[in-house]
């Protein structure tokens, strides 16, 4: 799949605002999916000059919705839909980043039936692996 | 973002034997729901998560860093309208030095989530 860089992620997620968890997308193709967020001190997830759990989780879920609005918009031609986290398993995060650290999350579908997908993802910071996963996200049609 | 007090409020905490139950009230004005999503607030998971820690830390009277989520799942979304004030039961041991929570989410008979996470002791 062509990407354009210059793509907005804002436009391939119903979160909205500062809830908004993901910052440009690297690269998507059939099964993967590369995301990245320099981590701002004003980032509602930052407490101090950490960048909390629920962060981590929340920017992996938006990673995954991110390939999933790239496709029902520039693909199907279609909405935008709204993505719930059905499941998350066996996710071991071994530090929070600090502000100023860039992640890097990649999330490859495992499998994905009708509009369900299992995905495994992998948070890193420069290079350092810091958290990785599997989680399980439903899209739904109406809200 | 600490979440108690803003994002929630604890109304009630009950002890027993094993398990220790809040009864939470969710603040439907917060942000958080105007943007998650426009015009059709949804309590996110992960804002589940923080407020099982939370309360965790609470109840533990210490920091706590969540290493791992053993499994989390999610049956039902909380409307913060129609689902204002949910339980939350927590059950908290301790083996090799972390702290094994399991938690549910509910509101009467629906369960809206279960929780199996493994915290350490950050201060």
């Amino acid at each position: 799949m062509d990407l354009n860089p210059d793509i907005n992620v804002r436009e391939l997620l119903p979160q909205q605002g500062r809830f908004v968890m993901i910052e440009r997308l690297r690269r998507l193709d059939d099964t993967l999916v590369i995301s990245s967020m320099t981590v701002d001190s004003d980032n509602i997830f930052v407490d101090g000059e950490v960048f909390s759990e629920s962060g981590i989780i929340e920017n992996i879920a938006q990673t995954a919705a991110a390939r999933m609005g790239y496709i029902g918009k520039y693909i199907n031609k279609g909405d935008v839909k709204i993505g719930y986290i059905g499941e998350i398993k066996n996710l071991v995060i071994e530090r929070c980043p600090r502000t100023g650290e860039e992640l890097t999350t990649s999330v490859e579908t495992v499998t994905e039936i009708f509009s369900t997908l299992m995905a495994l993802a992998k948070v890193s910071v420069n290079g350092e692996l810091i958290a990785h996963g599997s989680m399980k996200i439903a899209i739904i049609d109406t809200p | 973002m600490k979440l108690k007090d803003d994002f929630f409020k604890v109304l009630a905490s009950r002890t027993s034997q094993d398990k220790t139950e809040y009864s939470i009230r969710f603040n439907s004005g917060h942000f958080i729901y105007q943007e998650h999503f426009p015009g059709n607030p949804v309590t996110p998971g992960v804002c589940l998560i923080q407020t099982v820690k939370e309360l965790c830390e609470e109840n533990l009277k210490c920091a706590l860093f969540l290493h791992k989520i053993a499994r989390v799942r999610y049956f039902k979304a909380v409307n913060p309208v129609e689902n204002e004030t949910v339980d939350v039961s927590l059950n908290i041991s301790e083996k090799d030095g972390l702290h094994n929570v399991q938690a549910v989410i509910s509101s009467d008979e629906t369960v809206f989530s279960q929780l199996s996470l493994l915290f350490a002791r950050t201060g």
